[in-house]
């Protein structure tokens, strides 16, 4: 269901007004959550419902079984952990590849001369990838990894691990949640008599709606207004013909798609922080102002932040981290896979190896750097702010071309269109069509946004927060109304849906 | 607890959030709300119908009632199960319980038993008896069309899965005889099968472009079918041409079905006024297949007032955009997957085809036999190389990019045939190709995947034409009538390596004009790639020039200018070789054949001229070069016997290929071939071929002449 239709709108009043409604001394808030996750997660694909009960019932008893007293063996525990990380990833990889898979066997036994037919095997029927199949088994697994880490952790309910991973504002695309993160929230009121606690907690309440609705009023705009804007009149053309378009609309649908996918998916994620946080949950972080990196690495610290550090905590650190094996092949590893995580196709694995390949990189520049005797000339370069600003200017502007370039292969239909693509901006004075001056606009407006958003975000959310309640609903409506109005007839689907 | 208070409070501001949605949205984001309060009315009606027979029912204890019997579990699970037909079904036997009932005066009596016979329904999920439904048939102003289906009942092995688990779920057994969809009740018929495998015979056999006609603007319209698929293909491929305008518009999930969702009547009229396209190409209706709603009276799908209703409204839409002048391509929906699709589809295509037919120059396109194996539907196809390759997405629905490519190949024809209509009206009366001066046309081949040209010369005769040619159509008779009826021989001239077809027109169109128009012969000058070699490459697909020839030009001219059968082929240098090479391989096709300067022993040039990018390395693959070189050809190839006019000339300065045609020469001889050898004075130069090539093509022309 996605989060920009009426449908969910009509459930989320539903959540809320129930919420609302239950009694102070209504204790069963979990299982009202966890009734409303199922309902939710239905919506999206009723057949799916089992697969959900599975990935948290494999966490669940994995946890369980790491975590019970008498058999805490290690040799026992790890293996438990690994055939519970093996089962998900085996339908992680079933759903995602099994087409791949089977078509590239017969094309690979046909080169062999053996001539058969694997199609055959392939359903006719529509068998989809479960929405969010990749987030929650994510989101799973790292429940099962902490307490397979930490013994200290205690291992929870059934209900409970499965109100965790099928959290709905969540368990479509992210933000993947650690359990750290998301436990804690629903602990007891520690002095619900207390005036100074009552107090205390309607300060948060009232800062949790004002952001909330931030949030979301941002989410809005980003998907319904900038993502639907430059999808539609320069994305989607440019990338199917891009023969036709010359060079400089090229190289603006480059960075339209940059700006696309950037508001597409923090556009989610603010509607999914938002969501939460109305009902008081916190959801983290997903987008620090990623364009603004100076660095691959620190395009990493801020692009999808829940999956890198994801990756970094359970993969990477699994790999052996920065300790065993060699640093930068795990590096390496780890972005490779990265990248496949996002389907079956050689463009999103020359994606995923040159993030990997860019890091190395960064990391290896990084240590030459420190090493070289150069250390003077760069406390020299810190101490003249207009040679550092220069510098610092560089570094941002080679980090973003690199990774506008790259998106180009993430989002082309195939790497040569990708290619023609990237000789098309480069041969520069190509002719062909033009672009609506509205797109940079629409560019520079998300841009900006990276750089001054936090202090539009801010301001409002004190204003929300500050306000009387029917001046609160005003300003809300009125942003509401601005941006449902300026957005297109009906909403494309969210791109991260298909990871 | 936290989570109760925070929802408590967000709970106002949210809902002043949902109800400026609601204000918004409603009537365009989503179909939830319309949905739900389109159900009243009928209800309504229901309650009304079931007080006549003497029942008292709330309309929520009905809603359920009905649904219940049916499973009609709405959208909530995300597959809709359309069960509207099975409730229509329910309140006629309501209706038709209420007319006997006045009708026996014994209301009560029957009111009784149909409210229990009801119940029952409910409960059991089984539906009313069969008599009931089939005596409904006639006299009754009912929504429900089961004299559509009936008699197909459920001996469908074929019928798809998913439909044959919803019958067995629902067990309604009276209702699934009247609606059961299956690929049995409507076959492919056979000749549907015929077309699909050779889709388009000859591409674009008709499509004559003369790019001096006006621009023209094609406009593409449709829902989700030209967004994905068919629409980006034939978009890239108009838009490839240099003398038109492409644009296209569409919108997701649209139709006619739904105009409270997107107006498709207003927006077209719009879109009309913005673009003034010249062609119009649509295709749309996936999203049709639902009730259509007017003033809270809903007409259900799979029933005859909705097909009447649908093609009403197709023909309202097509007669918005016919303007008298404009013209239309309607391209059906493709085959689903899956049922109710793929039915429901079938009969929207067919009625767009009929409404089609209301317009002036509309032509409808029926894909439906497209993208099938053995006339079902397919995901998967093979290709050359026995791989598969998709052609659906994974909903069965919308077609992939590789499928879109098959849909534009049997498209593009028919666009190619209005376009060219089109391109006729501003022609003047000269057109198509004149006598008189030399005329480039251009057509769409097949093999060579790509607009291609030639200049032709046609001999000039006294007929006048009096009126300016109409259509098309008519292009054969506007030719046959300027050339006053006769037929002629057709001389093809094949120009050298890195040059085209226009090089003849510009270095000696004024004597080939002559020449025509003394020895009353038609010349064709075809544009063949400047390194085509006249030969079908093993290697790059779209480099097939001697099959295009004789496949693809000869028939077109055959089909498009009075010939009287006899060709002769002659060439310079690089065409030189193609007229002996193309000679020797058709036998029966050309009477005669020449070389100006021809290159006429290609192994002799294995690293020149590209031609081991056409046939790979010498070294490799010498049999290659072998069955491709003339010297090849006539070593092992044709009896010396056959009565056929050879020429070879060459410049005696031509250091270029003077050697080869020396030793092409002794070939000849040596098989006991009669040929006319020359050397000329003159190099490999324009010079040289001004002066020969005239003489040399007025000889074959004679020779064309002279033979019976």
């Amino acid at each position: 269901m996605n989060f920009v239709t009426l449908d969910f709108a009509l459930f989320f009043l539903a959540v809320l007004c129930v919420f609302s409604l239950v009694g102070r001394s209504f204790k069963g808030h979990r299982y009202l959550l966890l009734g409303f996750n199922i309902a939710f997660y239905a919506c999206a694909g009723v057949r799916f419902l089992p697969l959900l009960f599975f990935v948290a019932f494999v966490n669940w008893l994995c946890a369980r079984l790491t975590n019970s007293q008498p058999l805490r063996k290690h040799g026992f525990r790890r293996c438990v952990i690994t055939i519970a990380a093996a089962v998900q990833i085996f339908l992680l990889a079933f759903y995602k590849y099994y087409e791949f898979f089977i078509l590239n066997t017969e094309k690979l036994l046909s080169l062999a001369g053996v001539r058969c037919s694997l199609i055959g095997l392939l359903p006719d029927t529509d068998i989809l990838l479960p929405v969010g199949l990749s987030f929650y088994i994510f989101q799973g697994l790292s429940y099962a990894v902490d307490r397979y880490r930490d013994t200290g952790l205690k291992a929870l309910g059934y209900a409970d691990v499965l109100t965790f991973v099928s959290f709905f504002p969540t368990v479509l695309a992210g933000p993947i949640m650690r359990s750290s993160q998301f436990f804690p929230q629903f602990a007891e009121d520690p002095a619900p008599a207390d005036p100074e606690y009552k107090k205390l907690e309607k300060a948060c309440i009232n800062r949790d709606i004002a952001e909330g609705f931030t949030y979301i009023l941002s989410g809005l705009f980003k998907k319904v207004v900038l993502a639907s804007y430059l999808s539609e009149h320069i994305v989607r053309d440019v990338f199917q013909s891009p023969e036709f378009y010359s060079s400089e609309t090229v190289l603006i649908a480059m960075y339209a798609y940059a700006m696309q996918i950037f508001c597409d998916f923090s556009g989610y994620t603010d509607l999914a922080m938002g969501i939460g946080r109305l009902m008081g949950i916190q959801v983290p972080q997903n987008f620090k102002a990623p364009y603004l990196a100076a660095s691959l690495q620190d395009f990493w610290h801020r692009w999808h932040i829940s999956l890198s550090t994801w990756l970094r905590d359970y993969l990477y650190i699994s790999l052996g981290g920065n300790r065993s094996g060699n640093k930068y092949c795990n590096l390496f590893v780890t972005m490779t896979l990265g990248g496949l995580w996002h389907g079956a196709h050689l463009r999103f694995l020359i994606w995923g190896m040159a993030h990997g390949a860019g890091l190395v990189v960064c990391h290896m520049w990084k240590s030459v750097w420190k090493k070289l005797p150069l250390l003077s000339l760069s406390e020299k370069l810190g101490n003249n702010k207009a040679a550092a600003a220069l510098y610092t200017f560089f570094c941002w502007f080679l980090t973003f071309h690199t990774v506008c370039v790259l998106w180009l292969f993430f989002r082309a239909d195939d790497t040569a269109s990708a290619l023609a693509m990237l000789q098309k901006i480069l041969e520069f004075t190509a002719e062909g069509d033009g672009y609506s001056l509205l797109v940079p606009a629409a560019v520079l407006v998300t841009m900006f946004m990276q750089k001054f958003g936090a202090y539009g975000f801010d301001g409002l959310a004190f204003v929300l927060e500050k306000a009387w309640l029917p001046v609160k609903i005003v300003i809300i409506s009125l942003f509401a109304a601005v941006i449902l109005k300026l957005g297109p007839d009906g909403v494309l689907p969210f791109i991260y849906f298909q990871f | 607890m936290k989570i109760r208070n925070v929802s408590r409070k967000s709970l106002p501001a949210y809902l002043a959030v949902f109800l400026i949605m609601l204000l918004f949205e409603a009537p365009r984001l989503n179909p939830l709300l319309e949905r739900e309060g389109a159900k009243y009315p009928f209800l309504l009606e229901a309650k009304e119908i079931l007080e006549q027979i003497g029942e008292k029912s709330g309309i929520y204890g009905l809603s359920r009632r009905l649904h219940d019997g049916f499973s009609h579990t709405v959208s909530l699970f995300g597959e809709p199960v359309n069960a509207a037909p099975h409730i229509a079904a329910y309140m006629d036997t309501w209706r038709e319980n209420a007319v006997r009932g006045a009708q026996n005066g014994s209301a009560d009596k029957t009111a009784a038993a149909t409210a229990n016979a009801a119940k029952t329904d409910g409960k059991t999920g089984e539906a009313l008896p069969q008599t009931d439904l089939n005596s409904q048939d006639s006299g009754q102003n009912s929504g429900q069309d089961s004299g559509q289906n009936s008699g197909q009942n459920s001996e469908n092995p074929t019928s798809s899965v998913r439909e044959t688990g919803q019958a067995e779920q629902t067990g309604v057994q009276n209702a699934a005889q009247s609606y059961t969809y299956s690929a049995k009740n409507y076959p492919f018929s056979e000749k549907l099968v015929q077309q699909a495998e050779n889709p388009g015979g000859i591409a674009c056999y008709n499509a004559l472009l003369p790019d001096y006609g006006k621009k023209k603007t094609v406009l593409l319209i449709g829902d989700s079918m030209m967004m994905e698929g068919l629409g980006p293909t034939l978009h890239h491929r108009l838009r490839r041409r240099d003398n038109l305008d492409v644009y296209r518009e569409g919108k997701y999930s649209s139709g006619l079905s739904r105009p409270d969702f997107y107006d498709w009547p207003s927006n077209l009229t719009a879109m009309l006024e913005k673009y003034r396209p010249d062609l119009l190409i649509m295709s749309l209706g996936a999203n049709d297949t639902q009730d259509i709603v007017i003033d809270k009276k809903r007409y259900f799908i799979d029933t005859k007032p909705w097909a009447e209703l649908y093609l009403q409204r197709s023909k309202e839409f097509i007669a918005l955009a016919d303007d008298g002048r404009r013209h239309i391509v309607w391209v059906s929906l493709p085959v689903m997957g899956k049922e109710p699709y793929f039915t429901r589809t079938r009969l929207i295509s067919q009625l767009q085809e009929e409404a089609s037919k209301t317009a002036a120059n509309a032509e409808f396109v029926n894909i439906e036999h497209l993208l099938t194996e053995n006339g079902k539907y397919t995901t998967f196809y093979k290709d050359k190389n026995n791989q598969s390759i998709r052609l659906r997405s994974q909903d069965l629905i919308h077609v992939s990019t590789a499928g879109g490519e098959i849909l534009t190949d049997y498209v593009l024809p028919t666009v190619d045939k209005h376009l060219s209509a089109l391109y006729a009206e501003d022609v003047p009366l000269s057109y198509p190709p004149a006598a008189g001066m030399a005329s480039r046309v251009t057509f769409t081949s097949k093999l060579r995947q790509k607009l291609t040209e030639y200049y032709i010369w046609l001999p000039q005769t006294d007929t006048v034409l009096k009126e300016k040619p109409r259509a098309p159509l008519a292009v054969q008779e506007t030719i046959a009538a300027q050339l006053g009826g006769k037929k002629f021989p057709v001389l093809y001239l094949l120009h050298g390596a890195t040059g085209s077809g226009k090089d003849f027109a510009e270095q000696m169109g004024q004597k080939l004009q002559k020449l025509a128009d003394s020895r009353k012969v038609i010349i064709v000058a075809p544009s063949c790639e400047p390194f085509g070699w006249y030969l079908d490459s093993p290697l790059i697909p779209d480099s097939q020039i001697a099959a295009y020839i004789t496949e693809e030009l000869v028939p077109h001219i055959d089909s498009l200018y009075p010939v009287n059968g006899r060709r002769a082929i002659a060439g310079l240098s690089m065409g030189g070789h193609g007229a002996l090479l193309i000679g020797f391989k058709n036998k029966s096709l050309f009477q005669s054949m020449a070389s100006i300067s021809g290159v006429l022993d290609i192994r002799s040039h294995v690293q020149n001229w590209n031609i081991k990018k056409l046939l790979g390395e010498y070294a490799q693959y010498p049999e290659r070069w072998e069955e491709n070189a003339v010297q090849g050809m006539i070593a092992q190839k044709w009896p010396a016997t056959s009565p056929r006019s050879i020429i070879v000339l060459t410049g005696a300065q031509d250091t270029l290929v003077l050697e080869e045609n020396r030793k092409a020469k002794e070939l000849f001889y040596k098989r006991g071939f009669k040929i006319d050898y020359a050397e000329k004075p003159g190099g490999h130069t324009w010079e040289f071929w001004n002066e020969y090539i005239p003489q040399v093509l007025e000889k074959q022309a004679d020779y064309l002449n002279s033979v019976k």
